[in-house]
């Protein structure tokens, strides 16, 4: 039966119009009806009709609940908002086209943010069978020196990895892996791959999807028979095998070894490390097979599963106590564990990464409530010039709450659009963003970069929640029942400014100036630091800089190497030069531990300095003075000595002479202190480090072998000379001259720091932008509403420019207030985070006063139109002006 | 024909059966249930429009009447309304129903 009367229901509902239709005739009939029975009872015609009509109550009412057995009420009217809501944006396009679009780009960059965030920071690895279940383990390595603590972290040996993966309960079994880079191919196709050595668990500890073949099984990692077995990516296995099906069972060359192919992974794996993609994956005993010497030996990562019911805690202290047993037992000191998850962000040490994430959203956040604000001032505009037909309207018999109902679904109207237009740029802009940082316009990135449903739910929740929230407002004040106010001609009298839109336009003003305040005091910053780095030692030389194909160079090589170019170099038209393993202002620090011979090694005691290997004539190259004791000379090469500068001689020896002294660098053998040189700002830092100058390769527990810089001073150019000499010792050497000063500039545009200021200032002026349309907006309204007043004014003899005047008097007050705030906000924004944001120049009166003067003028420029038409208003048109 | 008396109030769900119980006989526009329902009942049910329109499409979205429009005997367009077989059962039933309850309120006021 109820299907019945649901059928029943749609089928009227579909023809409502013809339902409205009977309904009406048959009242008519009736109505007709009644007549005749007054006619024949003796009354005149027109007064039948009269009494008929009269009798028959009120019809429209008997109408409508007639219809509304057909149709829920509550649902019609909901309809007939949304339809008059849409006539009436319709009217205003233009102001509510421009709402739109700045709450969906708000939306946009903010929903793009949060995917970024969550499909780069926050998801453990993709691809693996419960990913939550997984967990990192590394051995903690942090320090802390005279700058700070840091932490840090460092994989294992395998026998360490070996004693807790027999031991460990709460894990399933320990898997163990190491990155590192091989060559594929041979002959025309040789090219780097990014390789991931595993052992033999490790795909069945991850529950790892394979699309083609197999994974690992422990047989396949046995070191005393090391298998030629490889897995490919499924990324590699597209772009190098075209997609072969048949791809199993073929072999491939690794670094000159033929490998068979047993699998292909699925495509959602994913390592967390962006831009560091795997390639192929090859079991940890073919270390042996791929490198001579023991390479991939020291630094294992760990990964296992959580057994059920063990937690994080439990694990790190079971390992802690079985990882201190095993160091003990080797005579080392003991160290920590750490157990985190594999999202990106869960590494320790990236906690600044997340840091300037949160100051992102923040500054994004900022914006979204000027964007929110924005909204809410045009729909208070909207609403207040049509005060007198809400008037009407509630004076007919509407209720309050149906006529505010109806202003806000104009407001949820704005809010869903959009949220869908920002959903389209949400779903275009971070692969866009990517792609850009990367500088590769077809990189795909093993990580999801598309909003997931739960973010795309949350971005039209807050676009519909926010658009009603700054409705409800003016929606509430518009329909306050102050009649007379409504129908009369309250416009004639100047209405002192509402003080909800006031405050608005001044949150809207207070909140870009403290972001203009912020992105400006970061340029500021990084000009402070580049023009403190000019300071300590002549600048006025070049770089040369050397790079080969990785694995074609081995430490051997790389001697033999820089003895051969030490030799060619003095024929070239040098005036001076010197080699150094990095250039100054170079983004790479070498950090080296340092402690006395014979000191502890325990965390605690570590000591850090910089390491810059270098040739005799470095110093004399720079112009940095010798202090005390000797510079470095030919006699030195190989020898363990060191020259050490003032910073490290005061921190290591403080009021003791270190000419003479012995200390030992991570692990070698102690060095004797030959000399001291002044303080160089030699790094990108604005504080000098301690630094240790040795002669190259005299430390030899280096790991990688890089290139020496060439650094150099000559009259005439000789690039090409340099280019030519290297080419002779080596071909397929790529070689690049600079001058230091062309470095230093290339490291100000690029990095971190570089995004980081753009972005800022991208923020800064998106802000501005949203209140310079806001102020637009209210002052335009401001002279619409007082036009009548300002008519009187110009009938009484006012001049244009005295009109102007009055206008923007008011409103920049509202302006001012809203620049003091923000200064003032900003003032404490920029204390609070200058400790944790180093970048952040110290107080800087130019860009105070210049983004004063830049609001300013944006407030000026958004008043010129409105204040224009105000002088241009007819007085005769104004003082009739309804 | 004005309000010049209080119309009694009808139990809910009342009108409904007295309008089902007037098509009995046969189909009849809104115009003609009315007058016969106050007919019948000596000038005491005097139903308004506001309550009977409201009441017939109940009925037809429950379909216990169906709705036709034919020629009134002035040859104007009416709307007649007739009894289903369903409409017919549902009389039955409400009439038994409404006889227990005035019995049963007979009951209280006799003692």
């Amino acid at each position: 039966m109820a299907i019945a009367v649901w059928l029943r229901r749609l089928q009227h509902a579909i023809r409502l119009p013809q339902v409205d239709r009977d309904i009406r005739e048959e009242m008519e009939f009736h109505r007709f009806m009644k007549q005749r029975a007054f006619e024949s009872g003796g009354l005149p015609p027109v007064a039948a009709t009269r009494r008929a009509a009269r009798a028959m109550g009120n019809v429209l009412l008997a109408r409508e609940q007639a219809r509304s057995v057909w149709i829920w009420p509550w649902l019609e009217s909901v309809w007939q908002d949304m339809g008059y809501a849409g006539r009436i944006l319709r009217r205003h396009s233009g102001s509510a086209l421009l709402a739109i679009i700045l709450l969906a780009v708000t939306i946009g960059l903010n929903t793009s943010l949060m995917t970024v965030l969550n499909g780069l920071m926050l998801r453990p690895w993709p691809g693996v069978g419960h990913g939550g279940d997984v967990v990192a383990i590394y051995l903690d390595d942090s320090r802390s020196d005279s700058s700070g603590a840091f932490h840090d972290v460092r994989g294992f040996t395998r026998t360490h990895w070996r004693s807790l993966a027999d031991q460990v309960t709460q894990l399933t079994p320990l898997a163990a892996f190491h990155r590192d880079g091989v060559q594929l191919g041979d002959g025309g196709t040789l090219g780097p791959a990014g390789a991931m050595l595993v052992s033999g668990n490790f795909f069945d500890t991850l529950q790892l999807e394979l699309s083609k073949g197999r994974g690992f099984h422990d047989d396949d990692d046995r070191i005393e028979a090391p298998q030629y077995v490889v897995v490919l990516s499924d990324r590699l296995w597209r772009a190098r095998f075209a997609a072969d099906e048949a791809i199993i069972g073929h072999s491939i060359v690794i670094n000159g070894q033929r490998f068979v192919v047993i699998g292909v992974t699925a495509p959602a794996f994913g390592f967390s490390e962006p831009g560091t993609a795997t390639d192929v994956f090859l079991p940890l005993a073919s270390a042996q097979l791929l490198w001579e010497g023991d390479r991939a030996a020291g630094s294992f990562e760990l990964v296992g599963r959580l057994t059920p019911g063990a937690t994080r805690g439990r694990v790190r202290a079971e390992l802690t106590v079985l990882s201190q047993q095993f160091d003990l037992r080797q005579g080392r000191t003991p160290s920590a564990v750490v157990v985190t998850g594999t999202a990106f962000a869960d590494h320790p040490g990236r906690t600044p990464m997340l840091f300037a994430s949160a100051l992102i959203s923040a500054g994004l956040l900022a914006v979204w409530i000027v964007a929110c604000a924005n909204v809410g001032n045009l729909l208070l505009a909207q609403a207040t010039a049509r005060r007198r037909e809400i008037g009407i309207r509630l004076a007919i018999g509407a209720s309050r709450a149906r006529v505010v109902r109806q202003l806000l679904t104009e407001g949820l109207i704005i809010g869903l659009a959009a949220s869908v237009l920002g959903l389209a740029i949400a779903y275009t802009l971070p692969l866009a963003i990517l792609r850009f940082i990367a500088e590769d316009a077809t990189a795909r990135f093993p990580f999801i970069v598309t909003p997931d449903w739960l973010v795309v739910a949350s971005a039209v929740l807050m676009a519909a929640f926010s658009a009603m929230l700054f409705g409800l407002a003016p929606a509430l004040h518009v329909t306050s029942n102050d009649l007379a106010r409504q129908l009369g001609r309250g416009d004639a009298v100047a209405v002192s400014t509402v003080p909800l839109r006031s405050v608005l336009l001044a949150a809207q003003v207070a909140v870009s100036v403290v972001l203009l305040i912020v992105a400006g005091l970061l340029v500021s910053g990084a000009q402070q630091q580049t023009r403190s780095l000019e300071a300590d030692f002549a600048t006025d030389v070049s770089v040369a800089s050397f790079a080969a194909r990785s694995g074609a160079y081995d430490a051997a090589r790389m001697r033999s190497w820089t003895t051969d170019l030490t030799a060619a170099l003095p024929e070239l038209p040098l005036s001076e030069f010197a080699l150094a393993s990095q250039e100054p202002f170079s983004r790479l620090r070498n950090g080296i531990s340092v402690h006395r011979p014979g000191g502890s090694e325990a965390v605690g005691d570590r000591r850090f300095a910089s390491l810059w290997e270098i040739s005799p004539g470095f110093f004399g190259l720079l112009r940095i003075p010798l202090v005390a004791g000797r510079d470095l000379d030919a006699t030195d090469a190989d020898q363990a000595v060191a020259v050490v500068n003032e910073t490290m001689a005061r921190r290591f020896w403080p009021n003791e002479d270190p000419i003479g002294k012995s200390i030992v660098l991570f692990r070698s053998a102690p060095f004797v202190v030959i000399g001291v040189v002044r303080d160089a700002h030699l790094s990108a830092s604005s504080t000098v480090e301690p630094t240790v100058f040795t002669p190259f390769a005299a430390v030899r527990q280096l790991p990688e072998a890089t290139f020496p810089k060439l650094l150099f001073r000559s009259e005439r150019p000789v690039a090409d000379a340099i280019k030519r000499a290297g080419s002779r010792l080596d071909p397929e050497l790529q070689i690049r001259v600079a001058a230091l000063t062309a470095v230093v500039k290339g490291n100000f545009l690029s990095g971190p720091g570089y995004y980081g200021r753009i972005l800022a200032q991208a923020l800064g002026g998106f802000a501005l932008a949203l209140a310079t349309v806001g102020m637009f907006g209210v002052f335009a309204y401001a002279v619409r509403q007082r036009t009548s007043e300002i008519g009187v004014r110009m009938a009484l003899g006012a001049r244009g420019s005295a009109i102007v005047r009055l206008i923007l008097l008011r409103h920049s007050r509202v302006v001012l207030a809203g620049l003091i705030a923000g200064v003032c906000a900003a003032v404490t924004v920029s204390i609070v985070l200058r400790s944790s944001l180093p970048g952040l120049g110290r107080f800087d009166p130019v860009v105070y006063v210049g983004v004063g003067l830049l609001v300013a003028s944006a407030g000026l420029a958004a008043s010129y139109v409105p204040a224009r038409r105000a002088t241009r208003i007819d007085p005769v048109v104004a003082l009739r002006w309804e | 024909m004005g309000k010049d008396k209080e119309p009694p109030d009808l139990l809910p769900g009342t009108l409904d059966l007295l309008i089902l119980q007037a098509l009995v006989r046969g189909s009849m526009h809104g115009y003609g249930i009315a007058e016969r329902l106050r007919a019948l009942s000596d000038d005491v049910l005097q139903v308004g429009e506001s309550s009977l329109y409201p009441a017939l499409q109940r009925l037809l979205l429950q379909g216990w009447v169906k709705a036709e429009w034919g020629a009134s005997d002035n040859n104007r367009r009416a709307r007649y309304y007739t009894l289903t077989a369903a409409g017919r059962k549902r009389l039955a039933s409400e009439r038994e129903e409404f006889d227990r309850l005035i019995l049963a309120i007979h009951k209280v006021l006799e003692t």
